[in-house]
């Protein structure tokens, strides 16, 4: 875009011509070009034409330049540096251009002759602000302009210095802080100074964390490959209890897995999975989660391990929770999440997934402050599962029953709507509070958020509380900090047969209205239930850390900190006996009465403590200018504590009122020597500890900001890997080159471009405890009635973390000042992938954890960042990302087979993905049989044929759960007070394969309904069916071809309608807005569910999801 | 100062830390698992090794016991056949149990073994024998002789476990004159030296081994005791001599076979069961024959209740709760009209299905193993018959004869005037006194006999000459397939 504007000639008396070519939007002047024609005005009057035809403002010294000196310039489209040289080029002045000021001194031959004369000294004292919030800013540079000489601010922001020179008042000091625009300032005949910095909304000037041991760096500083989130750009306000889903399709290359539920476990894969997919005991596999590290606290993952009970597995273990409700997102400054082996590697063996570094917000010095906020909204489940009604249900029942050789049974009549009897309107209410404040040497933050979720699912609820304290204190030059967030989380969810489908012809309630009975073994009446039984979790948790630094001199500074992540959980349940869930089948006897064996209690309890505690040594020095080095050095240990204990009693005498687990007792039997009376109690503990020690450096250099170099290492010793191989080292190199600070670097275009690629390895040592120890297990009662012990895990000595070596490739740059683009290339090949392996039964184990795979991700990344309009007025801003992702197995160890089979969707093969998903190809329904019609190599077989003649083994890739292209967007536009935000994220292929049993599994339809899309059936032959005649001895498989879903979707994850008051309408507030939010507003599938029958839409979530309406208010004073 | 005192005292905790990470590192990075017990923890003392040499016993045990190898022997033999069946659907019908179908039609498959179980439950015991082996030498809180006890049992198991499935899988070993023929894998070693692909031995080098854990064993064996419960429930000094005698005699080495059949009925100071005990004493429903050298111990529960037991095989306990295995008419008429050994049968007529009507039949239940009996290792009637074996193997077919009277004696059949027929005669009559202790396939192989399944044998083949393929069984497929080094069976 150009425009060209002719500046009116009346305008500027009758000499001046000026005219100006705009090559693009708001404030762009610098490179526009010139034409001056002057003869003999003041200089004065030249410089103000200038000054109003560009951006530029002169500041001089009124008593050094004499600006009504006449003066004669005639240039024509010069550059505005080139005028200006032709402007000064005959007299004794100078120039010096800064963003959009120009300072004009007088000439150097001048100065040193003024030098001679006068030697001076002045002390200046001065404070840093920070003109955002009126804090004052520690840590601030003030340098003399053209030298290294200056100062640092103090805690307080203030700085003072001694100048010296012959002309103190032509001095300019430079004055930067990290994260603020840079500002010259005239000395003049000043000697106290008040400065404001102005933040810099430039992304290139962004702070970003590049590790959590205390190294930060410019964004276009950055070497490796980090993308950051700031606390502005995190959309708070959408109705979400944790941070995980408020930054779904933000961050490139980041896939957060939408769960849905509250509070289920995060998923967070960053650049692909990061493993290969358990073919079995998907919770014992090794974690395919990056490292998420809060204000330098390594968080515990929550896992289950590999023990009964606590396997995660069956109805009685503890549902697993998301550690990051642990934070509230209100509290969160940024969030950095690292990719490639540059960034990483300093994390070695944890670093494979990639790290998400989370710092929180800290209190900073002035008045003390307060924000307080309210949300309030309500949520109803979309895009529900559309069942089977009464009569259709009853139709298909009564074919079965006709095909199967058995009477039929008469439509009764009713028809219940299970879904809208279990769903209903949701509240959503959220309250924060927050105060930060501080003086010289303290300063602090607290924050208090509490939320409470009544979800659309009735009787499931959940209420958290999320505080935060954030303590600094400075002793001389020693500082101490305090992190605390405590949280508190109670989850009430006994609405827990959502995904069970009761069949529509049952009534939920009996004639006298109590509840009915639903004749499925194991679940009670869903209604019965919410209102008998209890599952609640309460978690507490303590998320703090304490650190102290100290600089030993300007170049070197000490720092340790100590973080603990602490976590204790209860589930409670209880499992009435008023309706068939806690319904036991036996009885039992106490005091000789008989009772049936009502009524179960179980409680399970984690309580795990993760602490790490590092020590760095932080150099950071400067030589000649031009050499910038900074690196650190340090160790980190780490030991992470999980006990489990589990507790259960079942039968009890008034099994209608919940009891304790010491209830279930009952008489002893005396024929035995056993004493039976706690028979019907169990119970059971274990633990799972593992530590490590590491030792860890980085080094940073960079040549005139335009070549930089970074190097990491670190060493792991682990007690997860096996004796032989506990060792391990990983390491990286960097290196960027920015294009655009050279010298000779001259476009109109392009305003930064940077050129970056590094290389490394990384490890995954998240692979479960003991793994590599070989096994015993304990009995009491063995041979001969004496304590034995047999084997069990086989030993693998050599059991070793994961390799993961990353390779990236990429390119910043950003034009015509308002577009900013990255682009970026990855390899992660990943190998000794562990996998269990059949091994020769002649070793005493059938099978072995081993490191036997291979795999690759890679992909392109591209993020961009375009500043449509900005203007005063109206401001339009649109990021967008978009990532690619393949992968591919690339090798599976000897070891017999190349393909490991078990009857599930997702194997491991070499030449496929490992997330492919594996079945068989369907071709249709025979109209003369009603069978399913399959195809293997070309020919077409019918069901029962096909299954004579083959078996899992034979099935074949038919899609993929990964999806080609992910990413995601935000719009944001701001008109005067009132701003609005769409964010969403999207899928570019990618399978959803839905469980057969809900369209086509007909024999499961005694006790359970099917969903719409079973109407279809084959009914009489010519028919063009969709599904199968419905009889049992149509073999059912599962992973046909038909079950199959594109999963490319679109979604608009939340809209934010934000209005600001005037500052000056409210007067004790500092700040007063309203807000409205959707949330999950809604998907759009390119796969569309056909009229009146499921789709993906439909099929895709059983938990239905939420949509939420909400309205809030926010204020500061 | 006060800036040099905060830098010293945070160097000083620098260097403490890096002391403390070089020093204590080990113990640090040193986690043992919850329920769990690694093998480094568990036999690292005295008591976590003896718990797992119970375990091995344990898992012997039930390997043994377990219907796939306990019946096999005999009902390849043609000592068994089946009992009707009781089930409502098939009342009276006779069939085959499923477990062991495919191996009594001699169609055993190699993708699905009927004796797979076998295979890798025993190279399991293997395992557990090696570990102890691995670790026993180390044990601080053990003393010399504990130690050498303990070894001495788990090379006795290790050669036990091979022996049995040397039996299973390779031929017998004259099957070629120098015995170069296939044998097993013999395992030595555990996966803490690393995954290793083990190819078969030769059958002689499969008996070299056995015979070397075994003679290494009896160097072992003291008199420290470490272990409570009966003395034939373990490997002790005479019954590790009993079992070697067997090996001598499979391997027909005759002199080795003599010697220590000798030495265990000269010296091991146990005695035959008299006549007039010898049906009492197989009636007892707790406890062994009074003749026992080995007999492993069934599992109980603290509550003393049993946990299984060989009546689940061959029990009856009335016409409508019986068990599938009695004995064949080809069996019952070995035994001569006085023989006391007729009377451990147990005649009861059981409704049978035949021309679809049901009639009751007369079957034959064996004494030997009702109740809560137990698998029978090694009694000391066996070493008779070893002896005399081997005395016919050094020609001293006199010795032989009087060895054989000393059983038929006892068991008050006619007594044996020449030395004619002598092999013959021999083998039927460890047929007759170790039926269903599962030894008579493995007789019939080594004296290279046919198979003859006369009654009762609803078997597709019922008889089976010498030498035949299908006098062993296939190496599991998996095994196989993991494994390229490993070599299968021919016609498998």
């Amino acid at each position: 875009m150009s425009m060209a504007i002719t500046i009116p000639n009346h305008l500027i008396k009758n000499l001046i011509t000026i005219t100006l070519f705009l090559y693009c939007l708001n404030g762009f002047s610098q490179n526009k070009k010139l034409s001056l024609n002057f003869n003999k005005e003041p200089l004065s009057n030249i410089l103000k034409s200038i000054e109003k035809e560009t951006n530029y403002r002169f500041i001089y010294n009124t008593k050094k330049i004499d600006a009504s000196k006449k003066t004669s310039i005639s240039v024509k489209n010069k550059t505005p540096r080139e005028a200006l040289t032709a402007l000064f080029l005959n007299t004794d002045i100078t120039f010096i251009i800064n963003n959009n000021q120009v300072l004009l001194t007088k000439k150097n031959t001048q100065t040193r002759a003024n030098n001679l004369q006068k030697n001076q000294e002045r002390l200046v004292k001065g404070t840093i602000i920070s003109a955002s919030d009126n804090f004052p800013l520690p840590g601030a540079t003030i340098k003399i302009k053209g030298t290294a000489k200056g100062a640092i601010t103090n805690i307080d922001g203030q700085f003072t210095y001694l100048l010296k020179g012959s002309n103190i008042n032509n001095i300019i000091l430079e004055v930067s802080y990290l994260g603020m625009k840079t500002k010259d300032v005239l000395v003049g005949n000043q000697s106290n100074f008040t400065i404001y910095l102005e933040e810099n909304t430039n992304k290139l000037k962004e702070v970003v964390i590049t590790t959590s041991y205390g190294t930060e760096k410019l964004k276009e500083e950055v070497v490796g490959s980090i993308a950051t989130l700031q606390s502005r750009e995190i959309a708070t306000n959408q109705a979400s209890e944790s941070i995980d889903k408020m930054i779904e399709g933000q961050l490139v290359g980041v896939l957060v897995e939408n769960t849905s539920g509250i509070g289920g476990p995060v998923s967070i894969n960053i650049r692909g999975q990061g493993s290969l997919t358990p073919l079995s005991d998907s919770v014992l596999g090794t974690s395919t989660q990056p490292l998420i590290i809060v204000d330098g606290v390594i968080m515990s993952e929550e896992s289950a391990i590999d023990s009964n009970f606590f396997d995660g597995s069956g109805t009685y273990t503890e549902t697993l929770a998301n550690p990051l409700a642990q934070i509230s997102a209100e509290n969160i400054e940024s969030l950095n999440v690292l990719k490639d082996a540059a960034a990483v590697s300093i994390y070695g063996a944890d670093g494979a997934n990639g790290v998400i570094i989370i710092t929180t917000k800290k209190g900073s010095k002035g008045k003390t402050k307060f924000n307080f906020s309210t949300q309030l909204g309500i949520s109803n489940a979309i895009n529900q599962i559309q069942y089977l009604n009464g009569k259709q249900y009853s139709e298909l029942r009564n074919e079965y029953l006709a095909n199967t050789g058995s009477s039929t049974v008469p439509y009764n009549g009713v028809d219940t709507d299970w879904f809208n009897l279990l769903n209903g309107t949701g509240v959503y209410n959220k309250y924060n509070f927050a105060a930060s404040g501080g003086n010289g040497k303290f300063n602090f933050r607290t924050s208090v958020t509490y939320l409470d979720i009544e979800e659309p699912q009735k009787g499931n609820n959940s209420k958290q509380l999320n505080a935060g304290i954030n303590i600094n204190y400075h002793i001389n030059d020693l500082h101490v900090g305090l992190s605390l967030n405590p949280s508190y989380v109670k989850k009430n969810a006994p609405n827990i047969y959502y995904n069970y489908a009761f069949i529509p012809t049952l009534s939920p309630y009996n004639d006298d209205g109590s509840y009915s009975s639903v004749g499925v073994t194991g679940l009670g009446n869903p209604l019965a239930a919410i209102d008998q039984n209890t599952n609640t979790t309460d978690t507490y948790g303590i998320l703090g850390s304490i650190n102290l630094a100290y600089p030993i001199n300007d170049n070197l500074k000490i720092s340790t900190l100590f973080g603990l992540n602490y976590t204790d959980k209860e589930q409670d349940r209880y499992f009435s006996g008023e309706n068939e869930s806690g319904q036991y089948s036996g009885t039992f006897t106490l005091n000789g009465v008989e009772y049936p064996n009502y009524g179960r209690r179980v409680i399970n309890q984690r309580n795990s403590k993760k602490w790490n505690w590092q020590g760095q040594l932080l150099y950071n020095k400067q030589f000649n200018k031009i050499h910038n080095i900074d690196g650190l050095i340090g160790f980190e240990l780490s030991e992470d504590k999980a006990d489990f204990d589990y507790a259960s009693g079942r039968g009890f005498v008034n099994p209608n009122v919940i009891n304790a687990v010491t209830n279930a007792i009952q008489d002893d039997d005396i024929t035995t020597t056993d004493d039976e009376t706690t028979g019907n109690q169990t119970y059971d503990s274990d633990i799972s500890y593992n530590s490590r020690v590491s030792f860890f450096s980085q080094i940073n250099y960079n040549y005139k900001k335009r070549y930089y170099f970074l190097g990491n290492f670190r060493r792991d010793e682990s007690s997860v890997f096996g004796s032989d191989t506990n060792v391990a080292y990983n390491g990286g190199v960097g290196i960027s080159w920015i294009i655009s600070n050279e010298n000779n670097f001259n476009s109109n275009f392009i305003n930064f471009l940077k050129i970056k690629t590094s290389y490394g390895t990384t490890g995954n040592s998240r692979i479960g405890s003991y793994r590599s120890k070989g096994l015993y297990d304990t009995y009491a009662n063995g041979y001969n009635n004496l304590d034995e012990a047999s084997t069990s895990t086989a030993p693998n000595g050599s059991l070793s973390w994961e390799k993961n070596t990353k390779f990236n490739a990429g390119i910043d740059f950003n034009f015509l000042n308002s577009v900013q683009v990255s682009l970026e290339y990855y390899y992660d090949a990943i190998s000794d992938l562990i996998t269990s392996r059949n091994i020769p039964s002649e070793t005493g184990y059938s099978s072995l954890q081993l490191n036997a795979a291979s795999m690759y991700n890679k992909g392109l990344e591209l993020s961009t960042k375009v500043n449509w309009i900005q203007s005063d007025k109206f401001n339009w801003t649109t990021s967008f990302n978009i990532a690619t992702l393949k992968s591919k197995v690339t090798e599976l160890k000897g070891l017999g087979s190349q393909y490991s089979t078990a009857e599930r969707a997702l194997a491991q093969k070499v030449g496929y993905s490992t997330t492919t998903i594996w079945g068989i190809n369907w071709v249709g329904i025979d109209p003369g049989t009603g069978r399913d019609l399959l195809e293997k190599d070309g020919q077409v077989y019918d069901a029962v044929t096909y299954n004579n003649l083959f078996d899992s083994a034979d099935w074949e890739p038919i899609g993929d759960t990964q999806p080609d292209a992910y990413g995601g967007f935000n719009n944001s536009f701001k008109f005067k007070n009132l701003s609005l935000s769409i964010r969403g994220s999207f899928q570019i292929g990618g399978d959803f394969l839905v469980e057969d049993e809900i369209i086509s599994k007909y024999n499961i339809t005694s006790n359970r309904n099917l969903s719409v899309n079973a109407y279809d059936y084959w009914r009489n032959q010519g028919d063009i069916a969709l599904q199968p005649v419905v009889t049992s001895n149509n073999p059912t498989i599962s992973n046909y071809s038909k079950y199959l879903y594109d999963n490319t979707y679109l979604k608009i994850s939340n809209i934010n309608l934000n209005y600001n008051f005037p500052l000056n309408s409210v007067k004790f507030l500092n700040n007063l807005s309203v807000f409205l939010d959707i949330s999950n507003v809604g998907y759009w599938y390119k796969d569309k569910s056909p009229y009146d029958r499921n789709g993906i839409r439909e099929f895709k979530f059983k938990y239905p999801q939420a949509r939420t309406i909400s309205m809030g208010i926010n204020g500061k004073f | 100062m006060k800036q040099s005192r905060y830098i010293k005292s945070l160097l000083t905790t620098l260097g403490l830390i890096l002391i403390c990470l070089t020093q204590s590192c080990d113990e640090f990075l040193e986690q043992e698992p919850g329920s769990q017990t690694s093998i480094n923890e568990q036999l690292s003392s005295k008591d976590g090794v003896l718990e797992a040499l119970l375990g091995a016993y344990t898992s012997l045990e039930s390997t043994v016991r377990s219907e796939r190898y306990a019946i096999y022997a005999d009902l390849q033999g043609g000592n068994l056949k089946f009992s009707p069946n009781l089930s409502s659907s098939s009342l009276g019908e006779i069939s085959v149990p499923i477990n062991l179908e495919n191996v009594y039609n001699f169609q055993d498959l190699a993708q699905s073994s009927d004796l797979e179980s076998i295979y890798d439950s025993n190279y399991d015991i293997i395992n557990q024998a090696n570990l102890i082996l691995e670790f026993v030498e180390a044990l601080t809180d053990a003393t010399s002789e504990e130690i050498n006890q303990i070894k001495a049992q788990a090379l006795t198991i290790r050669a036990y476990c091979h022996f049995l499935l040397a039996q299973i899988y390779a031929q017998n070993y004259s099957y070629t004159a120098d015995a170069s023929h296939l044998g097993i894998v013999y395992n030595t070693t555990t996966l803490t030296n690393g995954i290793t692909y083990p190819s078969r031995e030769t059958a002689f080098a499969t008996y070299t081994l056995i015979i070397k854990d075994l003679t290494e064993a009896l160097s072992f064996y003291n008199e420290a005791d470490i272990l409570d419960g009966p003395e034939y429930s373990y490997f002790n000094l005479y019954n590790t001599k009993a079992f070697l005698a067997r090996v001598y005699l499979t391997k027909q080495d005759w002199q080795n076979a003599y010697d220590m059949a000798n030495d265990v009925i000269l010296n091991s100071g146990f005695s035959l069961v008299s006549s007039e005990n010898y049906i009492s004493e197989w009636e007892k429903t707790d406890t062994p024959v009074s003749e026992i050298l080995l007999e492993f111990s069934i599992p109980r529960d603290s509550g003393d209740n049993v946990g299984g037991s060989m009546s689940a095989f061959y029990g009856y306990t009335s016409d409508s709760d019986y068990e599938k295995y009695v004995a064949s008419e080809d069996l019952l008429n070995l035994f001569e009209t006085t023989d006391i050994r007729k009377n451990l049968f147990l005649e009861q007529p059981l409704a049978t299905l035949i021309d679809n009507e049901l009639e009751d039949v007369n079957y034959y239940f064996t004494k030997k193993f009702q109740d809560n009996a137990a698998f029978v290792g090694l009694r000391l009637s066996e070493l008779y018959l070893i002896r005399a074996e081997a005395s016919i193997g050094l020609e001293n077919l006199e010795d032989a004869k009087d060895d054989i009277n000393v059983i038929r004696e006892r068991a008050k059949a006619s007594l044996l005037t020449s030395t004619d027929n002598l092999e013959e005669l021999l083998l039927e009559e460890r047929r007759k006194e170790f039926c269903f202790e599962s030894q008579y396939l493995f007789d019939l192989s080594r004296n290279q006999q046919d198979i003859v399944r006369n009654d009762g044998c609803i078997s597709q083949t019922c008889n089976l000459d010498y030498p035949s393929d299908k006098f062993i069984l296939p190496i599991p497929q998996d095994n196989i397939d993991l494994n390229e080094n490993l070599q299968q069976n021919a016609s498998y």
